[in-house]
């Protein structure tokens, strides 16, 4: 049981429409039906000529890059099996493990649905990853200590990311596990 | 509502279908993309590109609003899956001191739990708590067994209550 009583339920609904009511749905950052028929046409950008789909192109572009670079730098657990279709799922570990505490977790997340490979992303090449994404932006990167960054995994699994996330999500140790693209 | 299948995009004879289905979920996919992402931008963005996919596929779409949902939950994904990694580094790579300010000065609210609960239940509580969908629409939308909904609502909640508690 995770002990939610319908007063609880209520309380999320109401606190969500609440949050939800404060959106400006008709602002400046509100598209028209024909500002959509326009980009859908072949446009390639919106009236005000902001570039269409800018952060989430930008969000994406910076995760290839990051996959690209990763790629080239796995420092491998273990291949376990071969096949096609498969994806890339980002297993964060919950901050304060060391290298060799992370690498125990590594071998049970290695054990999970569809697991092709998995490479360990070590505190250095966090950092270095982390240091590149943020470089334009030193007043964050200055609060942050570089030695508490959480380590992580990059799992490649065949079949749906979701089944693979949803089972390591289960490790005590891990944080978080992400889908992160297609391989 | 679902437009029925085979909508029009012919704006000749006054508003098209498509100009229908706008009206009726722009500002709900808005609303609900934000609370997927917390930025306005960001859900106005995703929005408009789900849109745009509709607008594209409108001739062969059978269920435009069932692909306009997933749409907008991918897109909530896709915007959050890189922005969440680098959050969780920010706030865990804080130094003790300034962490623990952090922590004091900000009580935990609704947005920032609902903000650290990974994709697929915080998707679910959304389209839950806000969307009021059953949890056999929330399996449509997130391609997955309607008990699979059943225990990301119940890990989700779990979750909230901890954060919020």
């Amino acid at each position: 049981m995770n002990g939610a009583t319908p007063e609880f339920e209520d309380f999320i609904s109401s606190e969500l429409d609440e949050r939800a009511a404060q959106v400006s749905v008709d602002g400046p950052l509100a598209r028209t039906a024909a500002d959509i028929v326009a980009v859908g046409n072949g446009g390639w950008t919106w009236p005000g000529g902001r570039v269409v789909f800018s952060t989430a192109t930008a969000l994406v572009l910076v995760l290839a890059v990051l996959a690209l670079w990763r790629a080239e730098r796995p420092v491998s657990v273990e291949p376990v099996s071969g096949g096609a279709a498969t994806t890339e799922i980002v297993v964060w570990l919950e901050p304060g493990f060391s290298e060799d505490e992370a690498l125990e977790v590594g071998r049970r997340l290695i054990g999970g649905p569809g697991v092709v490979s998995a490479a360990f992303v070590d505190a250095e090449q966090t950092e270095a990853d982390f240091r590149g994404y943020f470089a334009d932006e030193p007043e964050l990167l200055d609060l942050v200590d570089p030695a508490q960054l959480p380590l992580s995994f990059t799992v490649v699994a065949e079949g749906n990311p979701e089944i693979y996330a949803d089972w390591a999500e289960q490790i005590p140790e891990v944080a978080a596990a992400q889908y992160a693209g297609r391989r | 509502m679902s437009p029925s299948r085979a909508l029009s995009r012919d704006s000749r004879s006054g508003p098209t279908a498509f100009d229908v289905l706008f009206q009726e979920e722009y500002a709900a996919q808005v609303r609900r993309a934000f609370l997927m992402v917390g930025s306005e931008e960001a859900a106005h963005d995703i929005v408009s590109e789900a849109m745009t996919a509709v607008y594209r596929r409108l001739d062969e779409l059978e269920q435009p609003v069932l692909y306009l949902n997933r749409c907008v939950m991918n897109g909530c994904r896709d915007w959050g899956r890189h922005r969440t990694r680098w959050s969780k580094l920010v706030t865990s790579g804080l130094s003790p001191e300034r962490a623990t300010a952090e922590t004091d000065q900000d009580r935990v609210d609704l947005a920032e739990a609902l903000a650290a609960l990974p994709y697929r239940q915080r998707a679910a509580i959304v389209l839950r708590f806000y969307g009021r969908e059953s949890e056999a629409q929330i399996a449509e939308v997130l391609e997955c067994r309607p008990g699979t909904v059943g225990s990301l609502i119940h890990r989700g909640l779990a979750k909230l209550k901890e954060s919020l508690s």
